[in-house]
This record gives C-alpha cells, sequence and structure tokens, in this order.
C-alpha cells in the first residue's frame, strides 16, 4: 500500500467481505415470526393471552389460565447479546523491538495477540486493521435449566373475585394450574465486520459491524394439574379450548447493534510497569430488538486494559464498567484476565476468563463467568487466521449455550 | 553603475523571498515499523521544508522493499528518498539510481554505503569520535591507554579516525583486529598484556554477543579498568560510563536539515553524513565504587542518568 500525500488508497481488496454478508444476508431465507416479534416468542404461545379451556357444562364459566411468570423467558434479547465476546482490537502482527546496540529492528518473540481480551499496544499510526468474524451460539440452558425441558406454570383465574385461588367449596378448581411444558430452541449466527485504524501512534479507532441471524423456536404442551376432586367435570381440553400444543418462533436476520470502539495507550515500554491503556466501546441501538438482533439500549463501555511480555508470554488484565440506557440492573462490571503465548514464529494461542457482573441484577444472569481458548495463526505476511471457543464455566446463569466458536480473518494494511 | 547595483540587489532578494525555490517531493521508505524509526519520521517530517508524497514499510521483508523501490522509481518518481534505517538503506543501495538519498538511524554509514556512491548522505545514530575520546580524556590524567576489539569490515574506518583524535588528545588508542566473534576473547586477553587504562566497546556486531560482553565486564573488573559502553542498558549491567544517542526524533531533524539542502540545490556529495547531535551519558557509581574510581565531577555534571 502506499499513501498520496492526505489519502488513503488501498491496492486491489479481494471481494470486500461486506460485500459478501450483505449478499449473504439477502439469500437469507428468514421465516419470519408471525408478529415479526421474537422477543415475545414465549409470551406469545396460545395466541399470548394464555390458555383457554373448554366451557364447562357443570359449571357454566370459560376456564382461563394465564401464566404468572415468564421466569425471565420475557427479556431474551439481553440474555443473547449477554454472551457474545466480541474480537478485540487486538491484532498486531511481526512486532519488532529496536536494538540501539546493534542499530538494527529485531522481531519480537511477542504474541500476535488475544483474541477477546484487550492488550495495551495499539496498531500504529496509519495502520489498517480490517477483518472478519463468524460466531455460532446455539443455546442449551437458561437459568441451569434445559431449553428443551423447561416448564411454565398457568393458573387459573380468581372466578368468584375474593381474591384468592379456592382450594375447597365449589370453586375449588381455582386452584388448578395447566403446566406447559416448553422445548426451546435458540440460536445465532454473528457475521461481524469490523475494521480498526491507528489514528496515531498511542490511538487506535474503529467499529464492529454485526450482522445477524436469530432463530427462536418455542413448542409447548399443556397439561392439566388438578388439585380439585370436580376438576375432571370442569377442566378439560376440548374442541372449544385451545389446543393444548403450540408453536411459536421464526427466524429474523438484520444488521445487529453497531459497535463504535476507541483505544488509547498511555504507558508503554517502561521497566516497572506493564503497558497500559483504556479502552472506550459505545453501542448503538441499531438491531431491531423486537426481534432480538439488538438490545434496544445504547451501552457505554470503559474498560482498563493492562499488558506485559515476558519474551513468549503475555499476560493481561482488562476491568471496566458497562452503562446501558436501559437501566441500573443492566449496568455491569467486565473482567478479563489471561494469557496468550506465541508458541511458534507464526502461531500464539490464548486462554482467558471472561466475567460479566451486574451489580443490581434482576436475578437472572446476574454473574457470567467463560473461558475462553483461541489461537491465532499468521498465514502470510499480516494475514490473519483465528478462532476461538468459548465455555461458560457457570451453567446455571442465564441463558448459556454449551460452547460458542468463532473463527475470522483479518489483515492489517 | 552603483546607483544600478544597489536597487537590484534589492529587488533581487526581495524576489528571492517572495518565490521561494519550488518545493520537493520526498518518498519515504521505512525499515519496519519501530518507535525509534516513527519517532525519527516525525522529527523529519517536523524540519523538513519540502513536501513526503509517498511513505512506505518494508517490514524488513526485503523483496516487499525491492517491489517498494522499483514503485517509487517508476511512479511516484520523487526528487529526493529518505530511507529509515539500515534494510531501507541497504534496498536502495542494492538499485544504483540518481535520485539522492538521505538516511537516518543507521550505525557505521561507511561500512554500509561504498566510498565510491556520490548521492546519499545521512544521519547517524554514531556518538561523535571527538565526544568519546574527550570523556576518556576527563576522566583523569591516568587514562592514557584505550584498547578497542574490532573487526575492520564494520568498524575499520572508526577504529582509523578514533586513532587519528586520540592522538591529537594525547591519548593512544590499542585495538586488536578480529574477524569473527569467536576471535574476541583472545583478543580482550591479548590486551590485558598491552596495560591498556580503559576499554571501549564499538557499536560493532563482532563483539556484542552476550559471552564476549560479559568477558569484558569481567575484564573491566578484575582489571579495574573503566569500560565506556553502548546504552544504559550495559550500563547498568556493570559498564562504568556508556554513551548512546539520545534522540530519535533529533537524528530525524538532522536528516531533514540535510534534505532540505539537498533540495535546495546542494549535491549529496557536498554534504558529509553526521554523528549524533543529542547524545546520553550514563554513569555507574556502583561500578566506580567497585573499580575504585573516583568520576569526576564534570563528568557527573553531564550525566543524563546515574545509576547507584
Amino acid at each position: 500500500m502506499y499513501r498520496r500525500q492526505g489519502r488513503l488508497r488501498l491496492r486491489s481488496l479481494q471481494l470486500p467481505a461486506f460485500l459478501l454478508v450483505f449478499l449473504f444476508g439477502l439469500i437469507w431465507n428468514p421465516l419470519s415470526a408471525g408478529a415479526g416479534r421474537l422477543k415475545n416468542v414465549v409470551g406469545d404461545l396460545y395466541g399470548g393471552d394464555g390458555i383457554l379451556l373448554q366451557p364447562s357444562a357443570v359449571f357454566s364459566h370459560a376456564p382461563h389460565f394465564s401464566a404468572s411468570s415468564l421466569q425471565g423467558l420475557d427479556t431474551l434479547n439481553t440474555a443473547l447479546t449477554s454472551n457474545l465476546g466480541l474480537f478485540a482490537f487486538n491484532s498486531t502482527v511481526a512486532g519488532f523491538t529496536f536494538d540501539i546496540e546493534r542499530g538494527v529492528p529485531v522481531r519480537t518473540t511477542e504474541s500476535l495477540g488475544p483474541l477477546l481480551a484487550e492488550r495495551a499496544p495499539t496498531l500504529g499510526a496509519g495502520k489498517l486493521n480490517f477483518g472478519f468474524a463468524y460466531t455460532r451460539l446455539d443455546f442449551k440452558r437458561f437459568e441451569g435449566q434445559r431449553l428443551n425441558d423447561l416448564s411454565l406454570i398457568f393458573e387459573h383465574e380468581d372466578l368468584n373475585g375474593n381474591g384468592i385461588r379456592d382450594t375447597t367449596g365449589i370453586f375449588s378448581f381455582e386452584s388448578d394450574d395447566i403446566r406447559v411444558d416448553l422445548d426451546l430452541e435458540i440460536a445465532e449466527d454473528v457475521f461481524a465486520l469490523f475494521a480498526t485504524y491507528g489514528l496515531t501512534r498511542f490511538w487506535d479507532v474503529g467499529i464492529v459491524f454485526p450482522i445477524v441471524h436469530v432463530r427462536v423456536r418455542a413448542d409447548a404442551q399443556a397439561t392439566i394439574v388438578r388439585y380439585s376432586s370436580i376438576s375432571p367435570l370442569v377442566h378439560n381440553f376440548g374442541p372449544q379450548s385451545d389446543s393444548p400444543q403450540s408453536r411459536a418462533g421464526g427466524d429474523e436476520t438484520g444488521i445487529g447493534d453497531i459497535i463504535l470502539r476507541t483505544k488509547y495507550n498511555f504507558l508503554r515500554a517502561q521497566p516497572r510497569w506493564p503497558d497500559l491503556a483504556i479502552v472506550g466501546e459505545l453501542k448503538l441501538p441499531t438491531g431491531d430488538d423486537d426481534n432480538l438482533l439488538g438490545t434496544g439500549d445504547t451501552n457505554l463501555r470503559a474498560l482498563l486494559v493492562a499488558s506485559r511480555s515476558f519474551g513468549l508470554l503475555t499476560p493481561h488484565v482488562n476491568l471496566g464498567f458497562e452503562w446501558t440506557t436501559e437501566g441500573s440492573e443492566q449496568n455491569n462490571v467486565r473482567y478479563v484476565a489471561g494469557l496468550d503465548a506465541r508458541v511458534h514464529r507464526s502461531l500464539t494461542v490464548a486462554v482467558d476468563v471472561l466475567g460479566r457482573w451486574e451489580p443490581s441484577g434482576d436475578g437472572v444472569g446476574d454473574h457470567m463467568v467463560d473461558l475462553a481458548l483461541g489461537a491465532k495463526w499468521n498465514v502470510f505476511r499480516t494475514f490473519l487466521l483465528n478462532a476461538n471457543v468459548q465455555l461458560p464455566l457457570n451453567r446455571g446463569e442465564g441463558l448459556r449455550p454449551n460452547f460458542i466458536w468463532t473463527v475470522g480473518i483479518e489483515n492489517t494494511f | 553603475m552603483r546607483q544600478i547595483l544597489l536597487p537590484l540587489l534589492v529587488l533581487t532578494s526581495v524576489a528571492v523571498a517572495v518565490c521561494p525555490v519550488a518545493a520537493g517531493d520526498v518518498a519515504v521508505i521505512m525499515s519496519a515499523r519501530v518507535d525509534a524509526y516513527e519517532e525519527a519520521l516525525q522529527g523529519f517530517k517536523r524540519s523538513l521544508r519540502h513536501r513526503i508524497v509517498a511513505e512506505y514499510a518494508m517490514e524488513g521483508d526485503f523483496d516487499r522493499g525491492r517491489e517498494i523501490l522499483s514503485q517509487i522509481r517508476s511512479k511516484v518518481k520523487p526528487d529526493l528518498i529518505f530511507a529509515v534505517g539500515i534494510w531501507a538503506v541497504q534496498v536502495v543501495m542494492g538499485e544504483s539510481g540518481n535520485i539522492p538519498v538521505v538516511y537516518a538511524m543507521i550505525l557505521n554509514p561507511p561500512s554500509i554505503i561504498g566510498a565510491g556512491t556520490k548521492n546519499v548522505t545521512g544521519a547517524s545514530m554514531n556518538v561523535s569520535v571527538e565526544e568519546t575520546i574527550r570523556l576518556f580524556k576527563q576522566l583523569g590524567p591516568q587514562i592514557r591507554r584505550v584498547g578497542v576489539v574490532f573487526n575492520r569490515a564494520k568498524t575499520g574506518y572508526l577504529v582509523s579516525l578514533a586513532d587519528t583524535v586520540a592522538r591529537q588528545q594525547g591519548l593512544h588508542l590499542i585495538a586488536k583486529e578480529i574477524r569473527s566473534s569467536k576471535e574476541a576473547i583472545p583478543a580482550l586477553d591479548a590486551l590485558q598484556g598491552e596495560g591498556i587504562d580503559a576499554l571501549w566497546i564499538l557499536p560493532d556486531e563482532t563483539i556484542l554477543a552476550a559471552e564476549v560482553l560479559q568477558y569484558m565486564l569481567l575484564f573491566s573488573y578484575r582489571n579495574k579498568v573503566p569500560l565506556l559502553g553502548l546504552s544504559e542498558r550495559q550500563a547498568q549491567m556493570g559498564a562504568l560510563l556508556a554513551l548512546s544517542f539520545a534522540s530519535s526524533e533529533d537524528i530525524g531533524r538532522q536528516a531533514a536539515e540535510l534534505a532540505n539542502g539537498i533540495l535546495g540545490g546542494k549535491t549529496a556529495a557536498e554534504i558529509p553524513y553526521t554523528t549524533a547531535r543529542q547524545v546520553k551519558l550514563t554513569v555507574n557509581l556502583k561500578a566506580a565504587q567497585k573499580l575504585g574510581i573516583e568520576i569526576p565531577k564534570s563528568i557527573l555534571a553531564m550525566a543524563d542518568n546515574l545509576i547507584q
């Protein structure tokens, strides 16, 4: 690449990755949810207004049951996006240090950098890093329960208006419940384009542009849980009731929440200190939150990053906080600790522990901790192939897959 | 006649001031993106009075360097090439051309650039020989014989110059020539027999292997001989003194001044290469104590860094 004064011109690029992604998105077969609102898939079961049984000839009423709680399944969008780790700013390739005694640059043993964690050094003035990553999330558990084995309880309405569900007397059938066994399928594919530019030697700016495909399927099977002796006479499924089975869901594809990023490396190459940087991220609500493509909130994240190389190993720590416009419940502390190691001239492996903690959370997924294992391969010149797998360490929290895998490519110009 | 001459002179001066020499185009080729080279480039940009029209980084890849040079010559066609670091200079030297070249951030230019090369000059990282010899003299009257080990191909020119300067200052340079690193330690042993009063580490790759450096430090302590090193790191390892260039940015500025001269009409052959204008002196007081040497106040006053 060469630069004319004041302008940056790139040599011929392969078909830009973003064009490929757009084409892919256009031909993707979207099976839209009936109301185009994947967010309410669970709430929309049985028509969204509870379960109505066949009117009883014995006791004339329209038996109506409604869900006492969706147990957090109504907040799928934030549950989904809280899982995803993003490829970090890092991709420095083929570092050199300067040997002042010999007067020559020397290739460093420093690694290619971690994948999901940040380290302090920046790209370098005028450098452009451009990449593409694909992430697959196949969710399996919600708050520790398997998604194909969830249960919701639908309660009978208070028919006689006495403020309680009678357990005795002629209205004892009020104590009946309908248990809905839920088989939920949630999967997400994220195609992210990212670019980072070195404004100065110490300051990078970047953008992440995600295209998201979400699939949600809910299959429900309702069963009457009888607590009164007259229940079989009063409560039954029949031709004039909702079906015991219900299905809802669909697919959606679209732009996710775009992220603007910046990193400033304010301390470097000091003998007694690690390299230090601050990273700022602004997540914009560009994704359709009704269809789980985004959170619907604007988030601001600030991270303090520390890293230092010791020969082939580079330990690193990130600590920060994320504010959301949703409110204090979603505000969270972010932390990462790990190290990356250059195991070969062109291969770096990384291991990290990533955490997200909501101090004022609502009790669902308040503290999520993952283990990330990744590798970067410098195929030739400045071209990298990346791969990463993220394993939840505490599956009892929030909406969790068994693992998240990501592959990507990037190049620095 | 005189009545015409004076107004004519005034008019000419005004004309020159109003219509300066046309700006020249400069292409930059950098050996690798390291902080020292980036700083030199920043200094170059700040002092250059002409345009930089293209910048390249070869990232240590000589094939890429040659491609870049080919592009510079065929497409960019600058008035001057600024080569930062030894690899960029080697690439440029490898292909003869008539575009003048100014370099920065290399050591021992005469060992890299052939004597017959006329269109190249630049700003080296070398500390001037005069400054080094002066420092030895300031150490005290007991310093009369300064020992060096060198490889003629790398620092022969430097030893020759240092010998002349030393004699002018009333010192003697005791030089042992070697051809490979293996010969360095026997050469140091030979110096021991020569009764040297100080040992000088030259910026010569042949003697910079770790084991040779260790041996020099041992030599210094065993023989109570002050050792002058190349860097703060060597002083921290135990050398009594170290002299190195202080600012990559200033070396870049020096290079820009040379470039301004060439683009202003001079030839590179008319402009000799420069040594580092800003120098950093490190003094290891712990080493001084172990060697039983009192560092003169004049040296302490000049020191940029004291190791205690």
